[in-house]
């Protein structure tokens, strides 16, 4: 059974190179690279894997910037057939995120959307319970195996104190974890290739909807006593001594 | 499209009250992280002269009400499943939004288990309103009834106070093991209304057919913890830790980085995305100290910091910080343990013999 398959990519700064500013205490986003989020990697991956064993068509829909083309760019070398990208990304909303990312998924027929169970930069893992539930579909989340049977997805799942085994309906959205798979390293044939691929740009007219606002901003306060050993030789057995009566 | 509007602020905030809380449970038990939301959510309600509210669904629930009843909990509504057995996000959804909208609750606490999770968001696109995930601290504000949340910022310093003035219920999550598990009050005084419910159709098209219990190292309730970041410079620099561990006996944590890099698996990592954990000791070596770290160890009773760096954010939240390389630092620290211990071992055969 040929699938339409959709999988949800995200771009983001590189957080290894993210840098506060002294003055402010605020990060720094502008001007650091851009690349396709580890998490996203394991969902195109996935959707590969999918399509090599039941034959379709793979979409990525990447909710970001006029730059996330590169980040497409790279889901099309990993084998998805045609991307769009939705520009006005303006930082971490999950609610208004699932909104622009569930508008743009009702308008490609589809049986499977898959995407990461969180993402690198905020954690949260809201968006597969969201976009599922504005969708009206079947949710399978945190998969670490996804199979088709029967024209119904199967997923085992991996919860908080066991693992479930659960078959549902199509269309259904689905989270994957990272321990699914091992994402592909591309072809060259494929990098090649991937500029010739189909990419729909288009730009969200969805405003912000989070009801929640930031009061203040503020470094927590700590009360430690900082005792401080230059000395590494003088140090060792003070803080032993201070190991054994912290353990006792 | 008209059905995906975000949320909706409710006129009248005043018909909205008490702290409700999800009895996340398995077998008859309440989850650990369902717990401490209760004690969290107990302190609230009697902030804002309010009553915690206990959601339940599940079987067994007899047993569930008991132990929330034992933490105090003023009153437990529960959904009995005669039919299903298990999780499902459709139909638990489905549940909990229902007691929302007959109940209108000021304030929802899940706790951000992988469940509570999949919960939250759908509960929150369906009952149009926000909520604030992997929050680290809560109070009650008694004058507006609000909840007051904390949640690190996305920058690495800082943490974030949020607010949701105008929409209801005021829901939030918060990572299993952000809060010390509440104590048990003398005279339990709690009402119980326990509903038969019949998931039926509702899981008929997701059909669950294994359900396996998962072993997986727990660091939250270890009593010594040494970690390692980035600064041990390799996999191989877990090496002096797991020695250290070991003659402590206590257990492995990591920062993010290294667990991202491979070095080390997802199950060791401490912080806001991983464990938050709450040992006698934790040694931290060649780890910088950003927030998302600090989150997750910051409640430790002991904390000593290695690094190279004097100046390392670190250095703030230690009680003992050794200026030096992790490596060496953390084998001589193991190597003096074991002496003391060996030399200790000695002076107790030697009087024993005496
Ligand atoms: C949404 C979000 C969630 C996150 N969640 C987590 C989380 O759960 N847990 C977590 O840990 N991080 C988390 N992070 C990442 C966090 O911001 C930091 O990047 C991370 O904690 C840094 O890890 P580190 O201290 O090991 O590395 P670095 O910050 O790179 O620090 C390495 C330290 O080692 C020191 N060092 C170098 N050489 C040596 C040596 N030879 N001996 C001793 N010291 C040496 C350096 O001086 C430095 O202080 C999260 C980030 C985000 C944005």
């Amino acid at each position: 059974m040929a699938l339409n398959i959709i999988v949800l990519i995200k771009q983001i700064v590189d957080i290894d190179l993210l840098k506060v500013n002294p003055s402010t205490g605020s990060p720094e986003v502008q001007n650091l690279p851009l690349r396709l989020e580890n998490l996203s990697k394991n969902a195109v991956e996935e959707a590969v894997r999918i399509k090599e064993k039941n034959g379709g068509k793979i979409y990525a829909i990447c909710f970001g910037t006029e730059k996330s083309s590169s980040a497409m760019k790279e889901a099309f070398a990993m084998g998805v057939d045609e991307g769009f990208v939705i520009t006005g990304y303006q930082g971490n909303d999950p609610a208004r995120t699932s909104m622009v990312l569930a508008e743009k998924i009702r308008a490609i027929p589809h049986d499977i959307v898959l995407l990461g169970n969180q993402s690198a930069e905020s954690y949260t893992g809201l968006l597969p319970g969201k976009i599922s539930r504005i969708l009206g579909e079947r949710l399978l989340s945190n998969a670490i195996k996804i199979e088709i049977v029967n024209g119904r997805a199967r997923a085992t799942m991996a919860m908080e104190s066991e693992t479930v085994t659960a078959e549902t309906q199509l269309p259904a959205v689905i989270s994957v974890t990272q321990e699914i798979n091992e994402p592909r390293l591309p072809p060259v044939m494929q990098i090649l290739q991937a500029g010739r691929k189909p990419m729909n740009v288009s730009a969200t007219g969805i405003k912000e909807v989070t009801p929640n606002k930031i009061i203040s901003n503020i470094a927590p306060k700590s009360e430690r006593r900082k005792i401080v050993f230059e000395d590494i030789e003088k140090g060792i057995p003070e803080v032993a001594k201070a190991i054994r009566e912290a353990s006792r | 499209m008209t059905d995906l509007v975000g949320c909706i602020a409710p006129e009248k905030l005043e018909e909205y009250r008490n702290v409700f809380v999800y009895l996340e449970n398995r077998n008859g038990k309440i989850s650990r992280g369902a717990l401490e939301m209760l004690g969290k959510g107990k302190e609230i309600s009697v902030k804002l002269n309010e009553k915690v509210v206990g959601i339940a669904i599940g079987q067994d629930l007899k047993a569930v009400a008991d132990e929330a009843a034992s933490f105090g909990c003023d009153l437990i509504l529960g959904a009995e499943l005669s039919d299903f057995n298990g999780f499902s996000s459709v139909a638990y959804t489905n549940i909990i939004s229902d007691f929302i909208f007959e109940q209108k609750p000021n304030i929802f606490l899940i706790s951000g288990s992988r469940e509570g999770r999949d919960l939250v968001s759908r509960i929150a696109v369906k009952c149009k309103t926000g909520v604030a995930a992997d929050c680290i601290e809560l109070d009650g504000d008694p004058t507006n009834r609000l909840l007051i949340a904390w949640r690190p910022s996305f920058g690495d310093k800082t943490i974030d106070q949020i607010l949701c003035r105008k929409h209801r219920p005021q829901m939030i999550t918060s990572r299993p093991g952000s809060y010390k598990l509440p104590e048990k009050v003398e005279k339990p005084d709690c009402e119980t209304r326990i509903k038969k419910v019949k998931v039926g159709k509702l899981v008929a098209k997701h059909k669950i057919l294994e359900f396996k219990p998962k072993t997986r190292l727990d660091l939250t309730s270890s009593k010594i913890i040494v970690s390692g970041g980035l600064g041990i410079g390799g996999p191989k620099g877990f090496e002096p830790i797991r020695k250290l561990a070991k003659e402590l006996e206590g257990e492995v944590g990591a920062s993010r980085p290294v667990v991202d890099l491979g070095w080390i698996p997802y199950e060791h990592q401490v912080g806001q995305t991983g464990q938050t954990v709450r040992p006698k000791l934790y040694i931290a070596a060649g780890i910088s100290g950003k927030i998302q770290h600090i989150v997750g160890m910051k409640a430790s009773e002991t904390i000593i910091a290695i690094n190279t760096d004097p100046d390392a954010p670190i250095v703030k939240y230690s009680d003992y910080f050794i200026n030096a390389d992790a490596g060496k630092a953390v084998a001589k620290l193991a190597d003096e343990i074991r002496k003391y211990k060996k030399a200790h071992l000695v002076e107790a055969d030697s009087e024993q013999t005496a």
